[in-house]
C-alpha cells in the first residue's frame, strides 16, 4: 500500500532514537520514539507499529519485558520486534528470542544494516 | 554545513555528560547502599548506553574503554562480585577519564593522557585478580557478519528451508527472505505444500509450507546464510552446493535423479538399487513403489533441470567468448549488408509503385530484416575504446620521462563502444592530440609550481555516447592557449592578415591550419613538422568534428565528435535541378519553405525567417553551378553545424534514407563540400553533402567578397 | 478484513473477502470457509480486493480447497487481486509441489487466468 509503514523505536539514548530515526524516515518509514518499556507500551497502544526495534537495557521497563507484554497483546501478537544488543549480550539474545522476539541487530550498525534488517521483515 | 553525522555527534556528546553526572550520582548513592542492586543497573545501564552509542557514532576510545568497565558491573549485577569502596573510587576515576575523553574529542587537538585509562583498568583487575583481562575493542563484534569466502564464480546452491509450525508467529513472513535470495541471482522457489491439512485440523497461525530453493549467485554461501540469520533456530536449513562454476565438466548430464535424491536424503542407496533394477522411469519408479513423494522427486527434476540449464548457459558464454574472426571478414560482411540495404531501397520502392499489396508485404519483411541485419552488423563491428585508452597511459608515463614532465592519465568512459576501424583509425590523431598536450600544454613542475599549481599536470581523456556520435574529450590542466602567439604566427604564416577580425573561438580553431605551429623550439615529441592539421584531416576522414576551447594559465580542452560507423548513415535525400544529394540526418533540425516573394522581400540576402529567428542559407543551386531555373517555392534543410544553424536550400526534399556511404574514387579526392556517394533505390548515384566543408567555403567567400 | 457471505439461487456461497488476508486474519476467514464447506455444495471466492497476504493465507486457501476436494465439493476462487497473485509467485507457491493427485486440477495451477 502506499501508506508508509509505522516504526516504534525504543530506546533510553536520545541520540540512538535520533540515528535510528534519521536512518528509517530517510528510508520512507514513520516512526515513532519512546524512551523507554513503559513508554513503548503506552505509545504502541496509541497507534499500531507494523514494526518494533527496542533497545534491552533500559530503565523502567527493560526490552525483554516490553518484548513479553508485547507479544501478550492481540494486536501485537505477530508483529516483528528486532532488538538492539551490543556483542557482550549474546545471552540477552536468547532470552530475548524465547521472549518473542525476532531478530537483533548489533551495534555498532550502519543505516544500511539497520535498513537490511528491517526489511527483513517488513516492506 | 555539518553533516548529519555531526550532529548526531553532538547529540551523543551532551546525552554522554548527561549520563556521566547521573553516573557520579549513583556511585555516590552506591557507596551509601552497597548492596542497592536498582543502583548497580542504573551505573550498569549509563555505561551500557555510554559504550553502545559511543560506538555507533565513531567514538571508539570511549567505547572500549567503558566496555571494560561495564564488564565489571555486570560481574556484580550478576551476583558474582560485590560492591565495594575501591571499586566506587576506580569507577569514579574512570567517570571522570570519559569526561576527559569526551572533552578531547572537541578540542583542537584531540589530545588526552590514554595512560590514565590504563591505569584505572589495570587497577580495577588487580581488584578483581581472578577476572578476565579486559576485552581488546569493544568494537570487534563477533557477529558482524563476514564473506572472507569471495566466490569469484557463480556458484548453484540448493537450499532447503523447512521452518517449524511457530515461524509465523515470530513476526517472520519468509517472503521477505525469498526477496532478499531474489535479488542475489538466478533463482528457482518452489513451495512444499503437501503437509496442508484439511480446515478441520488446519491452524491458520502455524506453517505447514517448507521450501526448496535453487540459486546461482556470485555470493558466498555465508551471505546466504546471513539471510536466514533470524530462523536458524526455528527452521531446518540446508544449503549445499550443486555446481561450482567451471569445476563442473566431467560428467555431461549432471547428476542421475536417483543420486540427486540421495544426496537429498529423500531415499537410501539400497532402495534406489532395488527400484533401479525395473528400469522404468526412475522418478515414476519411486513414486510408484512409494519409497519417496512425487514432489520430492518433482523437485528433484526441477534442480537437475535448472543446473542443465545453467551449465547450457554457462556453454554458450564460454563460445561466445572465445570466438575470433578476422577483421577482413567482418568487413566484407559490412559491404555485403551495406549492397543489401541498397537493394532492399530498391525493392521497396519498386513495391511502392508496383501498388501489390502482396509484393509491398514482402517488401516490408525484407526492410525489417535488412535493418536488423545492419544493427547486428554494426554491433559486431563496435569494440569497447578502453583498450586504447590503456596504450596511452604507457605513452604518457614515457613521454613524461622524456620531457621531463610528470603527468597522470586520467582516463573515463573507456567502456563507450566505436567500430572497430573508427578506433583504429582514432589513434593516430588521439596520439596526437597527447603528445600536444604534454609538450605545449603542461608547464614543465618547476614553472607549474611558481603558478601556484600541482606539480603534476593531468590529462583527462574522457569518452562518451551523444547522439548518434560518440563525444571525446582531452583536457590538460596546462597553460592553455596563447591567443596573441596564435595570432602573429597565423599572420607570419599567412594564414590570416593583420586586420582579420577573429572571435576568441576562431582564434582557437587556427591551430588546426595547415603548417601551423606555435612552439618557438622544435622538440622530438610534437612539433615534427606536422601540426594540429593531421588531427583535423583524420578526424575529417571520420567525418568527425574537432573544437578546441582554451584560458590561458588554466588549461585545454579539445573535443572530438565521431560518429559510431562509418559504413552507414541515415541521410536526408534532397533534389536539385535533376540531381539527388544526400545531407547526413544527425545534423538536420527541420525543413522550411520558402517562396519567391519572401526572398525578394529579404533585400538579396540569405536569410530565412523561421518562427521569428533569422537563419542564414546557403543555396545549393549556386555553390554546384546548377544550371537551369529555380523552382517557385524552395526548401530550405535547417541543420545544426558547430552549434550554428545554417539552411541549406535546395529544390525539393524527398524523404529520409539509408544511405551507404561509397568512397569516391581518388581523382575526386580533393573536391570540397563532397564526403561521398551512394546508390540510391532506382540505381542512380547521390552525393554526400559534407555540410561542415560548405559552410566553411561559404563563410569564406563571403569574407573575400566584403574585402573585395 | 472484511468478508461477505451471500447465497445464491442456486444454494452456491460465494465469499468476499477484503483488506488484508495475513496472519492476524487468517483466523477469520478459516471459521468462515469451514462452516460453509460444511453447510454447502459449492463455494466460490472472490478475493480481487486483498491488499495484502502472508504465507499463512495461502495455506488456508490451500486447504480449503483440499478439504472441497475430499468431501466431493467444490471450491474455486473467481478473482483475486495483483497482491495475491504476486504472492503466490513470491512464496514459491505458483512453483508448488506435493499437491496430492486427488486435488488435481490445483488451486495454484489455475491461477494463471
Amino acid at each position: 500500500m502506499a501508506m508508509s509503514k509505522n516504526i516504534l523505536i525504543v530506546d533510553d539514548s536520545a541520540s540512538m532514537r535520533q540515528l535510528v530515526t534519521f536512518a528509517l524516515e530517510d528510508a520512507g518509514y514513520d516512526v515513532v520514539q519512546a524512551v523507554d518499556g513503559e513508554d513503548a507500551l503506552s505509545k504502541a497502544g496509541q497507534s499500531r507499529a507494523e514494526m518494533v526495534i527496542t533497545d534491552l537495557n533500559m530503565p523502567k521497563l527493560d526490552g525483554i519485558g516490553l518484548i513479553r507484554q508485547l507479544r501478550e497483546r492481540s494486536e501485537y501478537k505477530f508483529t516483528p520486534i528486532v532488538m538492539l544488543t551490543t556483542e557482550s549480550q549474546d545471552t540477552k539474545k536468547k532470552e530475548g528470542k524465547q521472549a518473542g522476539a525476532s531478530g537483533w541487530i548489533v551495534k555498532p550498525f550502519t543505516p544500511d544494516q539497520l535498513i537490511g534488517v528491517v526489511r527483513k521483515f517488513i516492506k | 554545513m555539518a553533516s548529519p553525522l555531526d550532529a548526531h555527534k553532538e547529540t551523543y556528546r551532551e546525552e554522554a555528560y548527561e549520563l556521566l553526572s547521573e553516573l557520579e550520582e549513583s556511585l555516590l548513592h552506591l557507596e551509601e547502599n552497597k548492596d542497592d542492586m536498582e543502583t548497580v543497573s542504573r551505573v550498569f545501564r549509563a555505561l551500557h548506553t555510554i559504550k553502545g552509542s559511543g560506538s555507533m557514532f565513531g567514538f571508539d576510545n570511549i567505547a572500549s574503554f567503558t566496555h571494560n568497565i561495564e564488564n565489571f558491573y555486570e560481574l556484580i549485577r550478576n551476583g558474582e562480585r560485590k560492591v565495594t569502596k575501591e571499586l566506587i573510587d576506580l569507577t569514579l576515576e574512570a567517570r571522570d577519564f570519559i569526561n576527559t575523553m569526551l572533552d578531547a574529542s572537541t578540542s583542537d587537538d584531540g589530545f588526552y593522557d590514554e595512560s590514565a585509562g590504563e591505569e584505572i583498568l589495570s587497577s580495577l583487575i588487580r581488584l578483581m585478580p581472578d577476572q578476565m583481562a579486559p576485552d581488546a575493542a569493544a568494537g570487534e563484534g563477533g557477529d558482524v557478519p563476514k564473506d572472507g569466502d569471495h566466490v569469484p564464480q557463480e556458484v548453484t546452491y540448493r537450499i532447503t528451508f523447512k521452518p517449524d509450525p511457530v515461524l509465523f508467529s515470530r513476526g517472520i513472513n519468509p517472503i521477505y527472505l525469498f526477496d532478499e535470495l531474489r535479488c542475489m541471482g538466478r533463482h528457482y522457489i518452489a513451495a512444499h505444500v503437501s503437509n496442508i491439512p484439511t480446515l478441520d485440523e488446519l491452524d491458520p497461525e502455524a506453517c505447514y509450507t517448507s521450501w526448496d530453493i535453487i540459486l546461482t549467485t556470485a555470493m558466498g554461501i555465508d551471505t546466504i546464510r546471513d539471510v536466514f540469520i533470524f530462523v536458524e533456530d526455528d527452521a531446518e536449513i540446508s544449503i549445499d552446493v550443486i555446481d561450482e562454476g567451471g569445476m563442473f565438466t566431467e560428467d555431461a548430464d549432471y547428476k542421475k535423479l536417483g543420486v540427486i535424491l540421495i544426496e537429498r536424503g529423500s531415499i537410501t542407496k539400497e532402495e534406489l538399487e532395488s527400484v533401479v533394477a525395473g528400469k522404468k522411469r526412475i522418478g515414476a519408479l519411486l513414486v510408484d513403489s512409494g519409497l519417496v513423494e512425487e514432489s520430492t522427486v518433482e523437485s528433484a527434476l526441477c534442480e537437475q533441470k535448472l543446473v542443465k540449464d545453467i551449465k547450457k548457459t554457462r556453454h554458450a558464454q564460454s563460445v561466445a567468448s572465445t570466438i575470433r574472426v578476422a577483421s577482413e571478414k567482418l568487413d566484407r560482411l559490412v559491404n555485403l549488408v551495406g549492397e543489401l540495404v541498397t537493394v532492399q531501397a530498391r525493392l521497396s520502392q519498386t513495391s511502392l509503385e508496383r501498388k501489390d499489396p502482396a509484393l509491398t508485404g514482402i517488401a516490408e519483411v525484407v526492410e525489417r530484416l535488412t535493418s536488423e541485419l545492419h544493427d547486428n552488423t554494426m554491433s559486431i563491428r563496435m569494440v569497447p575504446i578502453g583498450t586504447t585508452f590503456t596504450k596511452f597511459k604507457r605513452l604518457v608515463r614515457d613521454l613524461g620521462d622524456e620531457l621531463g614532465r610528470s603527468v597522470n592519465l586520467i582516463a573515463s568512459g573507456g567502456e563507450t563502444e566505436l567500430d572497430k576501424t573508427v578506433i583504429e583509425r582514432l589513434n593516430d590523431p588521439l596520439v596526437h592530440l597527447i603528445r600536444n598536450s604534454m609538450d605545449h600544454g603542461i608547464e614543465p613542475p618547476d614553472i607549474r609550481e611558481a603558478v601556484g599549481k600541482d606539480r603534476n599536470g593531468t590529462i583527462n581523456i574522457k569518452a562518451s555516447h551523444s547522439g548518434a556520435d560518440v563525444l571525446i574529450e582531452i583536457s590538460d590542466d596546462g597553460a592553455g592557449l596563447d591567443e596573441q602567439a596564435i595570432r602573429s604566427k597565423a599572420i607570419e604564416k599567412g594564414i590570416i592578415t593583420a586586420e582579420t577580425d577573429l572571435s576568441r573561438h576562431e582564434m582557437h580553431n587556427l591551430i588546426f591550419s595547415a603548417g601551423f605551429s606555435t612552439a618557438s623550439r622544435v622538440t622530438d615529441v610534437s612539433g615534427r613538422g606536422v601540426g594540429m592539421d593531421v588531427v583535423t584531416r583524420s578526424i575529417d576522414a571520420l567525418r568527425g568534428v574537432v573544437e578546441v576551447d582554451s584560458r590561458k594559465g588554466s588549461g585545454t580542452t579539445i573535443r572530438l565528435r565521431i560518429p559510431l560507423t562509418l559504413a552507414i548513415i541515415e541521410g536526408l535525400l534532397v533534389q536539385l535541378g535533376p540531381n539527388s544529394y544526400v545531407l547526413p540526418l544527425s545534423s538536420v533540425n527541420e525543413c522550411v519553405e520558402i517562396t519567391a516573394k519572401e526572398i525578394k522581400a529579404a533585400h538579396g540576402r540569405n536569410l530565412v525567417n523561421v518562427r521569428g529567428e533569422m537563419v542564414p542559407y546557403i543555396r545549393l543551386r549556386d555553390r554546384f553551378a546548377i544550371n537551369g531555373d529555380r523552382p517557385e517555392r524552395e526548401q530550405v534543410v535547417i541543420a545544426v553545424v558547430s552549434d550554428l544553424r545554417v539552411g541549406f536550400a535546395v529544390d525539393n526534399v524527398i524523404g529520409e534514407h539509408q544511405t551507404v556511404i561509397k568512397s569516391l574514387s581518388r581523382v575526386y579526392k580533393n573536391v570540397r563540400g563532397i564526403s561521398g556517394a551512394t546508390i540510391l533505390g532506382n540505381g542512380s548515384v547521390a552525393l554526400i553533402l559534407d555540410m561542415p566543408r560548405i559552410i566553411e567555403d561559404a563563410e569564406l567567400d563571403e569574407r573575400n567578397m566584403v574585402k573585395r | 478484513m472484511d468478508i461477505s457471505v451471500k447465497k445464491t439461487k442456486e444454494g452456491a456461497i460465494r465469499i468476499n473477502a477484503s483488506g488484508s488476508l495475513t496472519i492476524e486474519s487468517a483466523g477469520e476467514l478459516h471459521k468462515v470457509l469451514r462452516q460453509e464447506l460444511e453447510n454447502s455444495m459449492s463455494v466460490s471466492l472472490d478475493l480481487g480486493n486483498i491488499s495484502d497476504v502472508d504465507v499463512t493465507g495461502l495455506q488456508l486457501l490451500c486447504s480449503a480447497h483440499r478439504t472441497a476436494r475430499t468431501s466431493g465439493k467444490h471450491m474455486s476462487i473467481e478473482k483475486a487481486s495483483e497482491g495475491l497473485l504476486d504472492h503466490v509467485d513470491r512464496s514459491g507457491y505458483i512453483h508448488h509441489r506435493g499437491c496430492p493427485e486427488e486435488f488435481e486440477p490445483c488451486l495454484w495451477s489455475r491461477e494463471g487466468k
